[in-house]
């Protein structure tokens, strides 16, 4: 059943009593939460996603709550917790669902070792997956937001998770972080877009999530092989251009993207230089989100 | 600090995986460290994988490589590049 068709008052009951189970690309998240923000925007967010019953198996149990002192009343803060083990500091309570976001994050980046995973965006088109590694401030979610807007399948908004024996990629499309200016920028840009409520004044500045599009969802259990590794740069008025990048300098620029290269060992090496391999390697520097988009859909003619 | 000498043996001290693209990215087993290398440090390791070497051997053996007639002018690069390759960990002193 999916999430979008649990009433709201039942979905906030479940969330503050045993738990809502959720689908969320390859893993099983059951989720606990006594926050309305949280009920609210799983409802919108998640509309689409997969409930999964109480009795599966959960890769990852995970609370969104109050901390057990005065600071659930006086300046009310919160609290994300996996397995009972809390990885964050307490942050003020209205960031409770980016809190649920990076702790999400955070879950999948420090035990899904199964996966080879690069911090990048992922989208797909006709069967091309294209992998976008970027710093912050490199303009990736606003472009990934852009691509799937116009058609592109969202695979992930946040890291590239490979599967270290097939090489396939994993789908996970959960809400794109959007941040700043970002927002008004895919406001403008994507005007359908449905846009979770803005939490201000976090670390990274005022911060929203987009629903990912019901098709994405839909198809999250499908895997596909990368075939483009393109490192996106946004720079005010610069003219969009695409140039090669050779593997030795991907490669080298992936290993700083990848969150468990060096635990992986051996594994992680042989899986990175595989895709750097079968890739296109290219960077992107762009200023006007369709010129960009221009190029994306150029690379299935390459 | 290991300074190369002229009959002292040098060898690969894990085994090396190399991907030779337009430069070479070499992934160290022991230390599970990568490196990218210029194509003298690669030439040397790939030499090293037959087994332990000293400077004059290498020297030679790039000689034939790079069609240089005189494997003395090779030399001096070669004991630059394996006093690289001592400090990166890479390789080390064979046993005599």
């Amino acid at each position: 059943m999916k999430l979008g068709r649990i009433d709201a008052t039942e979905l906030a009951q479940r969330l503050r009593g045993a738990g809502l189970g959720i689908q969320s690309g390859p893993f099983h998240v059951r989720i606990r939460s006594p926050f309305e923000t949280i009920a609210r925007g799983l409802h919108t967010l998640y509309a689409d996603f997969e409930t999964v019953a109480e009795e599966e198996f959960f890769d990852f149990h995970v609370e969104v709550k109050p901390p057990p002192n005065l600071r659930r009343w006086y300046r009310p803060q919160v609290i994300f917790t996996v397995d009972d083990h809390r990885p964050f500091k307490p942050l003020p309570a209205h960031h409770a669902l980016p809190v649920l976001e990076w702790g999400l994050n955070w879950c999948i980046a420090n035990h899904a070792h199964q996966f080879l995973m690069i911090h990048a965006a992922v989208v797909e088109k006709e069967g091309l997956a294209a992998i976008l590694p970027g710093p912050p401030g490199s303009g990736k979610s606003t472009l990934c937001t852009a691509l799937v807007a116009r058609g592109w399948r969202l695979f992930s908004d946040e890291m590239a998770l490979i599967d270290l024996e097939t090489g396939e990629l994993s789908a996970n499309p959960r809400p794109i972080s959007l941040k700043n200016d970002s927002i008004d920028i895919v406001r403008n840009f994507w005007p359908e877009a449905v846009i979770g409520p803005l939490a201000q004044g976090t670390d990274k500045g005022t911060v929203a999530h987009v629903k990912p599009p019901q098709a994405s969802v839909a198809r999250q259990q499908r895997t596909c092989r990368p075939g483009v590794i393109l490192f996106p740069k946004y720079r005010s008025g610069h003219s969009a251009s695409l140039v090669p990048l050779t593997r030795a300098d991907t490669l080298m620029q992936l290993i700083t993207s990848t969150f468990n290269y060096n635990g992986l060992g051996q594994k992680g090496f042989l899986a990175l230089s595989k895709i750097v391999e079968s890739s296109a390697c290219l960077k992107l520097t762009y200023s006007r989100l369709d010129d960009a988009i221009s190029i994306f859909d150029g690379l299935n003619h390459r | 600090m290991h300074t190369p000498q002229p009959h002292r043996r040098y060898a690969l001290e894990a085994e090396i995986l190399f991907r030779h693209w337009e430069e070479t990215i070499i992934f160290h087993t022991g230390s599970s460290d990568t490196f990218r290398l210029d194509a003298l440090a690669a030439f040397i390791l790939q030499q090293l994988q037959a087994g332990p070497a000293d400077a004059g051997t290498l020297a030679a053996a790039a000689a034939r490589q790079y069609e240089v007639d005189e494997p003395t002018q090779l030399t001096a690069a070669i004991e630059l590049k394996l006093r690289d390759l001592l400090r990166m960990d890479l390789i080390g002193v064979a046993a005599a």
